[in-house]
C-alpha cells in the first residue's frame, strides 16, 4: 500500500469516528499537527499557573488561599498529564520545556497578561476557565484517544475551577461598591484577551486541525457558546461587557460582536505580551535552580 | 526514565481502565506521582501501574488514602454546593438595585420580562 493510500485509509477511519491510539500508524501531518496542538495546550497549563500564583500570598482569607493553591496545583498537574501525552508523539519533555522557556513554542494569549487585582482572579476563575472549558469539552470527541483520556481527567477539574471562580465573582459583585468596581474593571481589561482566546474567525475548510478531527468545532462556534453561557449571567449581575456592538440577534439566533482587532493578539502569541518575558524568565530560573532535584531522582546526566 | 501506564477502577468491581500515563524512574516514585497526578480529587477507588511494554500490573498498596484523608472540600465540587442558588439570589438583589442589564438573549436564559420584573 502506498503512503497516499495509507493516508486515505487513516482519514476514512477518522471520518468514520474511530479513535487513534499512540501506537497506531499515523500520517506525518497528523502527528505533527497533534503534537504542536497538545504541546501548546501543555505549555498553557503550566504558564497558566503563574498569573494566579501571584495572588496566593494576597488571598483575602485562608479558605480562598487553600482553594486558589489547589487550583494552581491542578493546572500544573494538567501540564504533567498533557506533556506525557505529547511525549508519545515523539518529542521529549526536556525538549518541549527547553523550547517553551526559550520562547520557541507558544502558550495561550491570556497567560501573557498581568493580574492587577483580586478581581482578576475572579475573572480568570470564572470567565477564562469558562472559555477554556468550552474549548476543552469540544476535545472530548477528538480523534486521538490518549488526548481524550487526558481531557476526561482535566475537564471535571476545570468544571470545579469554574465553580471556584463563580463563587469569587458572586462575592465581589454582591459586596461593596468598591468590590463591584474591582470586578467590572477586571472584566473591562480582560474582555479583549478573552475574545482573542478563541482565535480569529477561521475558514473551516482550511483548518488542518478540523480536517484531522483534532479540533471538532470552529473558533466561532466555540465563541458563540461562550457568549450564550456567560454574557446573560454577567448582565444578570449588572456587569457590562466592553463591546458596544455585542448583542444577541434573535432573528439569526447568534451573537453579533465587535471586532476587537487582532494586531495585539498576534503580537502576544508571538511572545511580545506584557508579561511574556517575565513569566518565561521565572520558569527558566526555576528550571535551572531545581536541576539538583532532577539529578537526585534520575541521576546526573553524562557530559556531552 | 520509565513510562508507566496508569490504570484505574471507578468502583471496586470495575475492570481496570487506562487513565493515562506518567514518567518515573522506579515503582515507588511512580505510585506517588500517579496518586498525585491522577487521583488527587479522589477519582476512583484504586489504581495500578503497568510499566510500558510489560504485562505485569502493580496495584496501589494503600488505596484507602486516595484523595487525601483530611477535609479538602475546596478541591471538590461538593465544596461549592449552592453556588447556583447564590447566583439567583445575587441576580434578584441586583434587580432590586435596578442594575441588571436587560437585553435580548438566547432562549433558556432568564430575562427581566420572563422573570416577571
Amino acid at each position: 500500500m502506498s503512503y497516499e493510500e495509507r493516508v486515505a485509509e487513516f482519514k476514512a477511519r477518522i471520518d468514520g469516528g474511530e479513535k487513534v491510539e499512540s501506537t497506531d500508524w499515523m500520517p506525518d501531518e497528523y502527528r505533527q499537527s497533534l503534537l504542536k496542538f497538545i504541546e501548546m495546550h501543555a505549555n498553557s497549563e503550566v504558564m497558566g499557573c503563574l498569573p494566579e500564583r501571584e495572588w496566593i500570598p494576597r488571598a483575602p482569607s485562608l479558605r480562598r488561599k487553600l482553594s486558589l493553591t489547589a487550583k494552581v496545583q491542578d493546572e500544573a498537574g494538567h501540564g504533567q498529564i498533557l506533556y506525557r501525552v505529547a511525549e508519545d508523539l515523539g518529542k521529549s519533555r526536556e525538549q518541549m520545556w527547553d523550547d517553551l522557556v526559550n520562547g520557541r513554542t507558544k502558550f495561550h494569549n491570556v497567560f501573557h497578561y498581568p493580574t492587577k487585582s483580586w478581581g482578576d482572579v475572579a475573572v480568570i476563575g470564572w470567565l477564562i476557565d469558562g472559555a477554556a472549558l468550552v474549548t476543552q469539552k469540544a476535545l472530548l470527541d477528538c480523534s486521538y484517544m490518549p488526548y481524550i483520556r487526558a481531557m476526561r481527567r482535566i475537564c471535571p477539574e476545570e468544571s470545579l475551577h469554574l465553580r471556584h471562580g463563580e463563587d469569587l465573582t458572586l462575592e465581589l459583585v454582591s459586596g461593596t461598591d468598591e468590590q463591584r468596581e474591582m470586578f467590572q474593571d477586571a472584566v473591562n481589561r480582560w474582555w479583549s484577551p478573552i475574545m482573542h482566546f478563541f482565535g480569529p474567525p477561521s475558514k473551516p475548510d482550511k483548518d488542518v486541525l478540523l480536517y484531522w478531527g483534532i479540533k471538532t468545532r470552529t473558533n466561532e462556534d466555540l465563541r458563540q457558546e461562550f457568549f450564550s453561557t456567560y454574557v446573560p449571567k454577567l448582565w444578570d449581575l449588572g456587569i457590562s461587557v466592553p463591546d458596544e456592538e455585542l448583542r444577541f440577534d434573535e432573528s439569526k439566533g447568534e451573537w453579533i460582536w465587535g471586532d476587537p482587532g487582532w494586531d495585539e493578539f498576534w503580537q502576544v502569541v508571538r511572545g511580545n505580551g506584557p508579561m511574556t518575558a517575565t513569566r518565561l524568565l521565572y520558569r527558566k530560573t526555576m528550571w535551572d535552580h531545581h536541576a539538583w532535584v532532577r539529578e537526585v531522582v534520575t541521576g546526573v546526566p553524562h557530559a556531552a | 526514565m520509565h513510562i508507566w501506564d496508569v490504570l484505574s477502577r471507578r468502583k471496586d468491581q470495575d475492570p481496570w481502565e487506562v487513565s493515562g500515563s506518567i514518567n518515573a524512574p522506579d515503582l515507588d516514585l511512580a505510585m506517588m506521582l500517579a496518586r498525585e497526578t491522577h487521583f488527587r480529587h479522589g477519582e476512583g477507588t484504586t489504581f495500578a501501574l503497568r510499566a510500558r511494554g510489560t504485562d505485569a500490573i502493580r496495584e496501589c498498596p494503600d488505596p484507602q488514602g486516595i484523595g487525601g484523608v483530611i477535609s479538602k472540600e475546596y478541591r471538590r465540587q461538593d465544596g461549592y454546593v449552592g453556588v447556583g442558588a447564590k447566583l439567583k439570589r445575587v441576580h434578584a438583589e441586583m434587580e432590586k438595585r435596578g442594575v441588571v442589564i436587560d437585553r435580548p438573549r438566547p432562549k433558556g436564559h432568564r430575562t427581566r420580562e420572563a422573570a416577571g420584573a
